[in-house]
């Protein structure tokens, strides 16, 4: 391995796994996990997270005495896609095995391992909310981020199908004021044009003299949220049917009901709504108990008296409360706040389900291994050679 | 040694591939101007169902009037004039409709006699209309009003014959505030009851959320 | 004229001779007798002590009182438990001590008071001067966003919120000052008024008093003035000094708050009626008063008072910890090991600069044994919080400054053990001491009982273990590198000669080896985290600030063990990376939260600079 390496290939090896190359990744990355911490102050955490460590590269604004510099920078996803190659290559591939070596493998590994976790968990992981009234019951889940389009059809006696058809959130959200793209489905006897999608907006009344209001109102857009599940998005839509005229319409992500297509006998029901996941199966609030720290008002405890209802319709008892999720079927449902309206007390769960839920915690454990093998290594020659030099 | 060095070169290659396909793979989901939508969804049994043919301001929570709509009756286009427009009857020949007037309405008497013109009957007096039976609109105090007769709507071209009206003409202060109830005399008749429902169920929602 | 003199003499009298002997308040057992007073405060039952103790730091900065006082000769200093006895027993004296402490005497200018010198203290006679103003200011500044506030507003409004407490607690004892029956008659009229006589105390009073209240005829006849009067005396002397204190156990088991003398009053006018314990109680709190007129009742009343409670709380199970939090306070244990570290660092800096002579022998084995002591009372306070507390050693800010530093302190012996150079000793008592120092003045400004409750996603003794204790054997490990590497700068710059070329190398690999100890932890310690974060949240990594910090850590460890191993660098590339491991460490343990620590991480943000300054300098 000592010769240099000729070839092309060998040449990219060498740079792939080299310490060099690792330095360079992990001091970026140090670089990019500093300004995306410090930038959550103003932007929030969401767009940080997206800019800075699910991008590819980035332009960060560096203030120097009030001009700012635009600075170019390697996002975090490709950072962390380029270390697991150099771990790959560096630590894995050109690494001499032997007993010396074998807790940096294992820990290597262990990293890289946990790594693809990340990448798994980015691209399976779905994540949402689960609101329920005490007596209430629900299948679904809805995201905190993610906004669909949905149609929903309706037949002559009101009943609706069994599956809506939706539009996802990265076909529409860069459909700013001015762009549009239309849509169409090969069930659906018109098409959807969308257009003016904003990320935060409240609906108001338009005066009657504005060209541009639809049914007497208009969207206007409000500063975003610092965290974005403060956000309410909405858009406009133009329904183009065959030999009728155009019909507009605002979907506002609050609206209270649907906006309604109809043709013929069918009529189609559209609107603009958080992601909905389903679940294999029902969970029911039988009750919501929060203990407080006595004499204050400081949270002690959540938990959540549960009823699961599977699909067959089998009940079973559950309790979920803080730091003790309940998994069942590869998803879990963890206690994550609460709310006390008129209504009575409603109690937040987040759902999720993860393909790479518990990889990390295996990942830890051969981690940890891995680096007290080197490191007892290490202390040991360290131990044994301060005696060296005293004796001779 | 040869065959571990070979593996190696495939090894290598094969992660450089790998590293330009991931780099490619993030770009080319492009997005055209017209779409093909694919993507559903299953419906949740337990998903609350929800109401089709909604108006805007009960879509954007815009409604500062509540109401229960009659069984058997329907709903007409709603206007700044007529917030709630309602219709009955088995050819909704019959209307029934909340107006607003924020000022300048007039007093009760002038609207009342307004209605009676519509329906070709001679104007009353102050003692008269003191006479009529009183009934609330919304917490307001206001007039019962019925006239039979020939109803000429405004703007129509011609009178309908034996027509009843039926309203209620409530003000406060400079506002006027009515419900009124046209149709074929027999048809209002049957709805009287229906009426009282629906003024009784007519509320402000106080400004929330 | 002749009235008008008995009067005078019955004031008089009232004045001198019936109040208690300020001396009597600092009578060492009846000060111990309160002290282990049990009472709940922020969630949890603690010892009188304790409260008097965070009071009195809030109010005065200090946990103790300086006095001068011709009402209390002899005395120059008042425990907090002392000064919290003399605010209820003799508030007369008590209001003239210089308690609240201004940061800027422009705070004080501004509600017409006349100021002294900077962070001076002021008296509740002083500020009641400008009583009217404070409420005025206080309430106007308290609209504006917290954020557009000035240093004075906030004095201000940190004034008022003091000065108002405290009048409330010199107020405590006032329910049994007051003579009822006198005040009762000059409000109500003379025949309702004979319906209360035989009424001596509050009690009573307020059973009767209820009785009037539920009579709605009676209340309309009685017309609004006397009412409001009415209302305003018992507001004033009960139901707001009496919100100041729970010190009564509910005789309910299942409730699990404990009363004020504000609830227990209201509901026996309410209802008529009371638990008896919780009546009997209440009831002792004012005979208090009536026994420390005199010396040999006084002791009495006060045992049979404190050990009533304890009774019930013990039944209730909540003395448990009671008695240890008043030893933990009184042995002050942090402070003794804030000494030893200084001496031990002050004599082990001496056998560094005079290396292999006897002096050097002597004074490494002093250091040793001053380290080891130190070490000692460091680590038996924290074992003392984590008994009381019923959890592992970390669960607020303030624990980690305790715990970091006594895993500095312990590693530096295990390098001394085994390089005996004298450095570990210097290392471990420079951090001991600095530690030590800061934790006292973190808590001084935080001045709130620093074991406070956990909120709900925190209590869980599991995590607390694993999770919060790796992660900060990593931040100690890396304050270590980091420390031991300034010493490698002082070194380079000030010392010469063949040995240290030697010592210069073995710090680097001193150095070396803690930052591969420190990565282990803060490593396994993240990673630990998000399970933890996966367990509760439903997400391992979420790119949170505290999160991000011990990443931040985590990378920077592994930056400087790569780049050694790649030959990247050699000593002084190590030392200066390891430098700056260190403000990386400061930035995640301090900096991240100093939107909730606002003040407090100015001092280590200057010490995030020098150390970056350090490290750009080699």
């Amino acid at each position: 391995m000592s010769a240099q390496p000729t070839s092309l290939l060998g040449k990219a090896f060498a740079i792939l796994s080299s310490y060099g190359l690792a330095i360079g990744i992990l001091s970026f990355l140090l670089i990019d996990t500093f300004l995306g911490t410090i930038t959550q102050k103003d932007i929030g955490l969401l767009d940080s997270q997206r800019i800075y460590f699910d991008s590819w590269w980035l332009i960060h604004d560096v203030n120097l005495g009030g001009t700012l510099i635009p600075l170019p920078l390697p996002g975090g996803g490709l950072l962390m896609v380029i270390l697991f190659f150099n771990m790959l290559c560096g630590a894995v591939i050109r690494m001499r095995k032997g007993w010396r070596t074998i807790g940096n493998l294992i820990s290597h590994l262990a990293i890289m391992f946990m790594l693809a976790a990340g990448f798994v968990s980015f691209l399976y992981k779905t994540e949402g909310a689960m609101p329920l009234f005490e007596g209430q019951a629900s299948d679904q889940y809805q995201s905190y981020h993610e906004r669909t389009i949905e149609v929903h059809r309706y037949d002559a006696a009101g009943k609706g199908d069994d599956k809506a058809l939706i539009i996802p959130m990265k076909h529409f959200a860069d459909l700013d004021p001015g762009k549009a793209r239309t849509f169409f489905a090969k069930d659906l006897p018109f098409e959807i044009q969308v257009t003016g999608y904003q990320r935060n907006a409240n609906i108001v009344q338009a005066e009657e003299s504005e060209k541009t209001a639809i049914d007497g109102y208009r969207v206007q857009p409000v500063k975003n949220a610092k965290e974005d599940e403060g956000n309410v998005s909405a858009l406009e839509i133009t329904v183009k049917l065959k030999d009728t005229p155009e019909q507009k319409a605002i979907l506002w992500e609050r609206a209270q009901e649907p906006f309604t297509v109809k043709v013929g006998d069918i009529s189609y029901a559209i609107s603009l709504s958080r992601m909905k996941w389903k679940l294999p199966f029902a969970i029911r609030l039988n009750d919501f108990v929060r203990e407080l720290h006595p004499g204050t008002m400081k949270a002690k405890k959540f938990t959540s008296h549960v009823t699961k209802i599977s699909s067959d319709g089998k009940e079973e008892p559950k309790v979920v409360t803080m730091n003790v999720p309940v998994r069942d079927q590869g998803y879990v449902v963890y206690q994550a706040s609460f709310s006390e309206g008129s209504s009575g007390e409603q109690s937040v769960f987040t759902v999720v389900t993860n393909p790479s839920d518990q990889w990390p915690l295996w990942s830890c454990v051969a981690v940890a291994i891995g680096l007290i093998i080197t490191f007892l290594g290490h202390l040991v020659r360290f131990l044994r050679r301060p005696l060296k030099v005293k004796t001779t | 040694m040869h065959l571990f060095i070979s593996w190696l070169q495939a090894t290598q290659s094969s992660l450089l591939s790998l590293l330009v396909l991931s780099l490619v793979l993030s770009s080319c989901d492009r997005v055209s101007e017209r779409m093909e939508i694919t993507q559903t969804r299953d419906i949740s049994t337990y998903e609350a169902k929800p109401k089709l043919h909604a108006y805007p301001q009960e879509r954007f929570g815009d409604e500062r009037l509540r109401w229960e709509t009659p069984a058997g009756w329907g709903q007409a286009e709603r206007s700044q004039m007529r917030p709630v427009n309602l219709t009955f009857g088995p050819n909704k020949e019959g209307e029934c409709y909340l107006a607003m007037l924020p000022g300048g309405a007039g007093g009760v008497l002038a609207n009342v006699n307004r209605w009676r013109k519509q329906m070709a009957q001679p104007e009353i007096t102050e003692e008269e209309l003191a006479k009529l039976p009183q009934k609330t609109l919304m917490g307001i105090p206001g007039v019962f009003v019925t006239v039979d007769g020939a109803y000429t709507n405004v703007g129509a071209p011609e009178a309908k014959p034996d027509q009843r009206l039926q309203g209620i003409v409530a003000s406060l202060g400079e506002a006027g505030l009515f419900v009124k109830m046209v149709g074929p005399k027999a048809l209002v008749e049957a709805n009287t009851a229906a009426f009282d429902e629906f003024v009784a169920s007519l509320k402000l929602r106080t400004q929330q959320q | 004229m002749k009235s008008f003199i008995l009067v005078l003499s019955l004031l008089a009298g009232s004045l001198f001779a019936q109040l208690p002997d300020p001396a009597l308040l600092r009578d060492k057992d009846i000060v111990a007798t309160f002290q282990s007073l049990p009472i709940q405060e922020g969630g949890r039952i603690k010892p009188l002590d304790t409260y008097a103790r965070f009071l009195l730091l809030r109010l005065h900065g200090k946990q103790s009182i300086a006095v001068e006082h011709p009402q209390l000769p002899n005395v120059t200093k008042l425990k907090a438990i002392e000064w919290l006895l003399l605010s209820w027993f003799r508030p007369d004296i008590a209001r003239d001590l210089p308690l609240f402490v201004v940061d800027n005497s422009q705070a004080v200018g501004e509600i017409g008071v006349d100021p002294k010198s900077l962070r001076d203290r002021y008296s509740w006679n002083e500020i009641v001067k400008g009583k009217e103003e404070l409420i005025k200011r206080a309430q106007s500044y308290g609209e504006l966003e917290s954020d557009q506030l000035t240093g004075v507003q906030r004095n201000v409004i940190d004034l008022a919120r003091n000065f108002f407490d405290y009048d409330a607690v010199s107020d405590f004892m006032t329910a049994a000052r007051t003579d009822w029956p006198k005040e009762i008659s000059t409000i109500l009229p003379p025949e309702l008024a004979k319906d209360m006589a035989g009424a001596s105390g509050v009690w009573d009073l307020a059973v009767k008093l209820g009785n009037l209240i539920r009579d709605q005829e009676k209340m309309t006849a009685l017309g609004e003035e006397p009412r409001a009067k009415l209302l305003e005396l018992f507001i004033n002397t009960t139901l707001r000094p009496g919100k100041t204190l729970a010190f009564i156990p509910p005789d309910d088991a299942k409730n699990d708050t404990w009363l004020q003398i504000e609830q227990t009053v209201t509901t026996l006018m309410k209802e008529g009626k009371l638990p008896e314990s919780e009546l009997r109680i209440s009831k002792a709190k004012d005979a208090l008063y009536t026994a420390s007129l005199k010396a040999e009742t006084f002791g009495v009343a006060a045992k049979a008072f404190v050990s009533d409670v304890r009774a019930a709380a013990d039944k209730r199970g909540e003395l448990k910890h009671v008695d240890r939090e008043v030893s933990y306070h009184k042995n002050d244990h942090f402070t003794y090991a804030l000494v030893w570290y200084l001496l031990g660092f002050l004599v082990a800096f001496i056998s560094l600069v005079a290396p292999k002579t006897s002096l050097a022998k002597w004074s490494a084995r002093i250091a040793w044994v001053s380290i080891l002591l130190a070490v000692g009372y460091n680590v038996w306070g924290i074992t003392q919080r984590c008994i009381i507390n019923e959890r592992p050693p970390i669960a607020t800010l303030y624990e980690t400054i305790l715990f970091i530093t006594g895993v500095v302190a312990i590693v530096g012996l295990f390098i001394e053990r085994f390089t005996r150079q004298g450095i570990g000793l210097v290392v471990a008592g420079f951090v001991g001491a600095l530690g030590m120092f800061a934790a006292n003045r973190f808590m001084a400004l935080d001045a709130r009982d620093t074991m406070p409750t956990l909120e709900a996603v925190l209590i869980t003794n599991f995590w607390l273990a694993t999770h919060v204790t790796c992660i900060n054997i990593g931040y100690a490990g890396a304050m270590l590198g980091s420390i031991t590497s300034m010493v490698y700068v002082f070194y380079r710059l000030f010392a010469r000669g063949e040995l240290v070329i030697e010592s210069r190398r073995l710090l680097t690999r001193i150095v070396y080896g803690i930052v591969c100890f420190g990565v282990l932890f803060a490593l396994v310690g993240t990673v630990l985290g998000g399970i933890w974060a996966n367990d509760s949240w439903g997400r391992f990594w979420g790119w949170d600030p505290k999160e991000n910090g011990a990443l931040m850590i985590v990378l920077m460890g592994l930056i400087i063990l790569h780049a050694r191993l790649g030959g990247y660098i050699l000593e002084i590339g190590l030392h200066a990376l390891s430098l700056l491991l260190g403000a990386v460490t400061l930035f995640s343990w301090f900096g991240v939260n100093q939107l909730g620590v606002g003040l407090h991480s100015y001092g280590f943000t200057a010490g995030i600079s020098l150390a970056l300054n350090t490290g750009y300098s080699v």
